[in-house]
């Protein structure tokens, strides 16, 4: 065979295939073929990989916005990670496939388009207009370049295609309109019967034997909770404050290396020639006319004398004397201050008319006195040393942590606190830092729990850390009988008497439905119906289990319809559904017709585009790789326990 | 192989003289393949782009309701560029302005249309179960039955089997309508997160024998 193929190499058949093989090459491009093949992919669409990478970022900013939107109600335990890290993924795929579609369907966006979008875009416009230096500078504080922003406004607008043109397309007929609205304004009148449980509690009794039976069959019911005692060490920035010690010298020090913050204000020596603007253009010419001659070396203080409108400087060559920033109006003051010495100033306006300025000398600054600043600079530096401390002893205590898992008392050395001790934590509750669902998470974890560790350093809020290990541990324990047999009783006296009310309620309905009298037989018990009523659909006056069922009924043939609903623990109903009214001529007016066409034809095309992805799906190749139940973020970080610290606790250590 | 140069190039020669019309002509066959592609790619593109901006009038003026202007357009689409994706999808609004404003049979016609003639099979599929619905609109239940049942609606199972229960309820067939709707509730609670059909579980229940 092989050897075949080696004389053939030579002949024509050889070329015929190196000619094939290039086309697919020319056509594509070699780089189809190798791209992407390595990484590992959490989902495949048509050939199209969803990468891990782009998987966790898409799911972590998930996370985020969960975490923003819920504020404190925010639980991480109670969060179905599975569950969300599936609907993460289905939406990256249902993209992923329309995209595709769009591309197939040759869906071209226009660079019109995409600019015309972008600039309509409120964040990017300043004064209702698009702000190019804006746009840039939001892409970039974003982390983005304009070209990506571009491709995927290009790449919405491709999908946007479909959705809307199936969304927008949708449409509801008159006939779908009078049928819906008939449904919807029903009306339906019933009356119903209540049978309670806690009647029929004193009618039944419960034996001693039962109690006992009960007990030894469902003895795992009552146990204590597991419970445990943990010592713990905690640092805290309170704690770093206290062990500030700020000297004289330090606040010198800080005092000499920040001279610049403790300056008093700049001052100017400052000459100014007013001119009205009685005559705006006159006294602008004259103004540049007055410049030009002192530039060519006239006097300043003269021509100030001579032409200057403000009487309180002209008298003095203009002098305004000493000018600290804000003395003057917010024109001048802006000129005063960026002034070289001796250089005389364009025109300024203000509201007093056109000013010359010059800037005689500037004054330089002096110093706050060290008294003066002292208070401020105590504080800062008081501040800035408990953080360093703070950090540093954090660190310090993760390295311990680290290092010497099986002993909490070095820990506490190197804060130079007491270990403090706390019991009675159970998985679900607990006091001080067990209010903390990751300190009760940690304390009943492997490694804490089972191989006796400390825990790593847990962050509880941003200034505080602890360290907890688990000194004894109480597992959850049954219960004596005697502890609890005024529970047990109590229950069976409960589950007794909710049979009695069970087949009182079916007597009840049997008898109504035969005779169609529910009040009847009701009365027959020493029972009340409720009177008749008539109600609607959206009826704000009745019980919703209770008005939802009525509407699920069928309709009552020659009698009532009577169903039995059990409502809650203590209490069954028994319904009878008595009439039902329809609306034969339902007369929506015009405006109304018209709002309920749009809102249907709304939702109608929600549904039909939601099942035309459905069915992309389905006639695609999607595979889905990802576990399910598995995190596949924490994949390698799978604790080893071989004595040595597990390598999350390393992780720990690496990071203060 | 080859004693010397001269031989090698005589074994050369004589292969030329043997396969040289076969790898001028495999040449050829390749160049023509690829420039043929690349042409046919670029007529594509172009009517794709001439037919997305006949679509953009469509979608920016179909709330103008302006019926006859969107018709022209609408039509021109579908004559000229009937092989874009875009014909369907004209045809589809325009459809819906034509149900709104009670041009029926307008609206069937073009509904069928992109039931048959739709580049994007999904998109049909869509178109089918809409044309079966304004069938339903002109009191032909029996046409909507026919059109539901011509075809493999795949995941549109609820909202066909839906329109299936209006088309049976119309000709009196209870039992019929109920299982109908019964199936569509079935496959719409399959669907995880789909949005929920309030109205069909309205319809379904209105004819309920008893409770659930």
């Amino acid at each position: 065979m092989l050897q075949s193929i080696r004389d053939n190499i030579r002949g024509w058949v050889a070329w015929v295939v190196v000619i094939f093989l290039s086309i697919p090459f020319a056509l594509f491009g070699i780089n189809t073929y190798f791209e992407g093949t390595f990484s590992d992919n959490v989902a495949e669409v048509d050939g199209e990989e969803i990468t891990n990478r782009e998987f966790r970022d898409r799911y972590q900013s998930q996370l985020q916005q969960m975490r923003q939107a819920m504020g404190d109600a925010y639980d991480p335990d109670e969060l179905d990670e599975p569950a969300l890290r599936r609907q993460v993924l289905d939406a990256m795929i249902q993209r992923e496939l329309i995209v595709q579609r769009a591309d197939r369907n040759r869906y071209d966006i226009t660079e019109e388009r995409v600019a015309r979008e972008i600039q309509n875009i409120p964040a990017f416009q300043e004064n209702g207009q698009f702000s190019m230096e804006r746009y840039r500078n939001l892409l970039r504080a974003q982390g983005m370049s304009t070209s990506y922003f571009e491709d995927q406004m290009r790449r919405d607008l491709k999908t946007d295609v479909i959705r809307s043109g199936i969304a927008e397309s949708a449409f509801v007929t008159d006939k779908e309109l009078d049928r819906l609205a008939a449904l919807e304004r029903q009306q339906r009148r019933f009356s119903f019967v209540n049978v309670q449980t806690d009647d029929f509690l004193e009618a039944v009794s419960v034996s001693d034997e039962e109690v006992e039976a009960y007990f030894e069959e469902n003895r795992d019911d009552f146990r204590t909770d597991e419970e445990v005692e943990l010592a713990y060490v905690e640092l805290s920035m309170e704690l770093a404050r206290e062990r500030v010690e700020i000297s004289e010298d330090d606040l010198r020090e800080a005092w000499e290396g920040q001279q610049d913050r403790f300056l008093e204000d700049e001052e100017r020596m400052v000459r100014h020639i007013l001119l009205d603007d009685e005559d705006p253009d006159a006294a602008e010419e004259k103004a540049r006319e007055l410049k030009s001659r002192i530039e060519e070396g006239e006097s300043f203080e003269e021509l100030a004398r001579d032409y200057s409108t403000d009487p309180g400087s002209a008298e003095e060559g203009g002098s305004l004397g000493t000018v600290s920033r804000g003395d003057m109006v917010d024109e001048v003051d802006e000129v005063i201050f960026e002034l070289e010495e001796g250089v005389v100033s364009d025109p300024v306006r203000s509201q007093f008319g056109f000013h010359l300025i010059r800037v005689d000398e500037i004054l330089a600054r002096e110093p706050v006195a060290f008294e003066d600043a002292r208070n401020e600079l105590e504080e800062d530096l008081r501040e800035r040393r408990a953080e360093e401390i703070y950090f540093d002893l954090r660190e310090a205590l993760a390295d311990e942590a680290f290092q010497n898992p099986e002993d909490i008392a070095p820990l506490a050395d190197i804060l130079g606190v007491d270990v403090q001790s706390l019991s009675g934590v159970t998985r679900d509750s607990g006091e001080g830092i067990a209010e903390y669902s990751e300190v009760r998470r940690e304390a009943f974890s492997d490694i804490v729990l089972n191989e006796g560790f400390n825990s790593d350093p847990i962050e509880l809020d941003d200034d505080r850390v602890v360290v907890i290990r688990v000194m004894d541990h109480k597992p959850a324990e049954r219960r004596e009988l005697a502890e609890v047999r005024d529970e047990v009783e109590d229950h069976l006296r409960r589950e007794k008497a909710r049979e009695r009310a069970r087949d009182e309620a079916r007597g009840l309905l049997e008898q109504a439905r035969e005779t169609g009298d529910l009040a009847g037989a009701a009365a027959d018990r020493g029972l009340e119906a409720s009177e008749a009523r008539w109600i609607e659909r959206q009826d704000p006056g009745v019980d919703t289990d209770v008005r939802d069922r009525v509407f699920r009924l069928g309709r009552p043939g020659e009698g009532a319809r009577v169903e039995l609903m059990e409502r809650d623990e203590g209490l069954i109903s028994v319904l009878a559904l008595l009439e039902v009214r329809d609306e034969e001529l339902v007369e929506l007016d015009e405006q109304e017709r018209t709002q309920q066409r749009m809102m249907r034809a709304r939702q109608l095309g929600m549904s039909e585009l939601d099942a035309y992805i459905r069915e992309l799906w389905r006639v695609s190749d999607v595979d889905v790789l990802l576990d399910e139940e598995e995190d596949p973020f924490d994949a390698d970080e799978e604790p080893v326990n071989e004595g040595a610290p597990p390598p999350d606790m390393q992780e720990g250590g690496g990071t203060p | 192989m080859f004693t010397s140069d001269e031989e090698a190039l005589d074994a050369i020669k004589a292969w030329w003289r043997d396969n040289g019309a076969w790898v001028v002509a495999g040449l050829a066959i390749g160049i023509a393949v690829v420039a043929g592609w690349r042409f046919w790619e670029a007529s594509q593109e172009r009517s794709a782009q001439e037919a997305s901006a006949l679509y953009e009038q469509i979608r920016t003026q179909a709330a103008l309701q302006d019926r006859e202007q969107l018709r022209e357009i609408a039509a021109q689409l579908r004559d000229d560029y009937g092989r874009t994706a875009y014909a369907a999808q004209g045809a589809l609004r325009y459809a819906a302005v034509a149900v709104e404003t009670g041009e029926l049979e307008e609206a069937i016609e073009w509904l069928r249309w992109a039931k048959d003639n739709s580049r994007d099979e999904e998109l049909g599929k869509l178109a089918t179960v809409r044309l079966a619905r304004v069938h339903l609109a002109l009191d032909d239940p029996e046409s909507a039955l026919n059109t539901l049942d011509a075809r493999d609606l795949g995941r549109f199972a609820a909202l066909a089997e839906e329109v299936r229960g209006d088309a049976l309820y119309a000709t009196n067939d209870r039992d019929g309508a109920r299982e109908a709707y019964r199936r569509a509730m079935d496959a719409h609670e399959d669907d995880d997160d789909a949005p929920p059909r309030p109205e069909l579980e309205m319809k379904y229940y209105e004819l309920a024998d008893s409770e659930e």
